[in-house]
């Protein structure tokens, strides 16, 4: 609960200090300030897409990094102990990233794919078949504005970044504007199929991000398994780069090493035995 | 040729069942889709930290004095890792501020519903990652968790330091 308070002031106190800002008197400030707030929100108005990808990228952030650092800073445990437990995090990061990334683009490449061939059509629906309704809208859109060289051209430029890049925002505002400027009798089933295809654009984002997440669950044990076998090794690895440079650094004395109390022994013997020395 | 037509019935199947279908419609609501991709991400690391407390107590190559306290704060790790996140995701995704704080972030924006729109999707779905992902999880979560581990294991210390002769 005190957790949650503090979540909450701390958003409270930024907004409120966005909002103390604002309300300065220096109007260059206030004019830098309205200036970095418009680049702030056209920013986050830009962003696309987020879902799995953005999900694994702030995952191995915070594994790598950040848990590392926490566990060395806060625990009581002695320094090799505290080590032992807040590098297994790294490694796992590494493997997880090794193994999730390519998962998700060829994953999501695959699904994408058939889907587009039809693989996930049913009788009743093509819910997910993207490239059918694209070409269902595109072929209306042409049409529309076929005496339209200008609009014609500005079509096929977005729609040569769409099969690059996929359907972005700015690709769906393009389009909506050009709707609006359609001819009258068009505009209906403009309307209709390009909300038939941004239909199907969502469906199949949200599909191929459930089927990600679906993969990433069935290869956790693997990472698990690949962790626990790396882990000591490497800690092994690190351990003994340690000892390496501390014995550079505290070099034993080379004729010291070599007197032992077993060799010493030995030795009087034989001197008292009458043998070599 | 015979797998890839399996898989693909399977997926097929999986990608229009009721369930399926119905959680994509859901996923129009932005609330419902920053709170579906909190809840996967803390259902992969619960069972990512249930296989390692298995998996590192039947390691017979991590040394035995570091083998409890590893397993220990992986368990401790996966429970308050769950329970942190889902507490602050569901905070900070709550509709009320996310309301306030778009409305006053995005101010610029007002003019255009489209862009307003847009901005404040991504900074749902942005601020809740960085809050339940980053903070709780990742700094909460394991200072938490090493006080509780250090706690169990020198639980018994006081007394083995007075029974010692």
């Amino acid at each position: 609960m005190r957790t949650a308070k503090s979540f909450f002031q701390a958003f409270l106190i930024i907004t409120m200090r966005v909002e103390g800002i604002n309300n300065g008197t220096a109007s260059s400030f206030r004019g830098n300030t309205a200036s970095f707030q418009k680049k702030f929100a056209n920013g986050f108005a830009k962003i696309d897409g987020i879902g799995e990808g953005a999900s694994i990228a702030f995952d191995f952030l915070g594994k790598a990094l950040v848990v590392p650092a926490v566990i060395m800073l806060s625990s009581k445990e002695p320094k090799e102990k505290k080590e032992y437990s807040a590098f297994k995090n790294p490694v796992a990061a590494v493997l997880q990233l090794a193994l999730e990334v390519p998962i998700l683009f060829l994953g999501s490449a695959a699904i994408e794919k058939t889907a587009n061939k039809g693989g996930f059509d049913t009788k009743t629906s093509s819910r997910y078949n993207e490239k059918l309704y694209k070409d269902i809208f595109t072929k209306e859109l042409k049409d529309s504005f076929k005496n339209d060289e200008n609009n014609i051209k500005q079509i096929n430029e977005t729609l040569n970044t769409i099969d690059k890049k996929g359907l972005s925002r700015k690709g769906i505002e393009t389009f909506e504007d050009l709707i609006k400027t359609a001819p009258l009798n068009k505009k209906e089933i403009l309307e209709k199929t390009f909300g038939e295809y941004k239909n199907a654009h969502t469906n199949l984002y949200h599909l191929k991000n459930r089927l990600c997440f679906a993969f990433a669950i069935v290869l956790t044990p693997l990472i698990c398994y690949l962790e626990n076998k790396f882990h000591p090794v490497i800690m092994d690895k690190i351990y003994e780069q340690e000892h390496k440079s501390e014995e550079k650094k505290h070099p034993k004395n080379k004729i010291l090493s070599k007197i032992s109390l077993k060799n010493f022994i030995l030795q009087t013997k034989e001197i008292n035995s009458g043998g070599a020395v | 040729m015979k797998i890839t037509n399996v898989m693909t019935n399977t997926l097929s199947k999986a990608a229009n069942s009721n369930f399926m279908v119905n959680h994509i419609k859901k996923c129009d609501n932005a609330k419902f889709l920053t709170r579906t991709l909190l809840l996967t991400s803390v259902a992969k690391d619960v069972f990512a930290y249930g296989l390692r407390v298995h998996n590192t107590l039947t390691n017979d190559s991590i040394p035995e004095d570091k083998k409890q306290f590893s397993a220990d704060m992986d368990m401790v790790t996966g429970i308050t890792t769950a329970v942190v996140q889902i507490g602050a995701g569901f905070l900070v995704s709550n509709e009320k501020l996310q309301n306030g704080i778009s409305n006053k972030l995005f101010k610029s924006l007002k003019n255009d519903p489209r862009a307003f729109g847009a901005a404040k999707a991504s900074f749902s779905a942005i601020s809740t990652m960085v809050f339940a992902t980053l903070l709780a999880k990742r700094i909460l979560t394991p200072l938490i968790a090493s006080k509780i581990v250090y706690k169990k294991e020198h639980k018994n210390d006081a007394q083995k330091a007075v029974t010692k002769p």
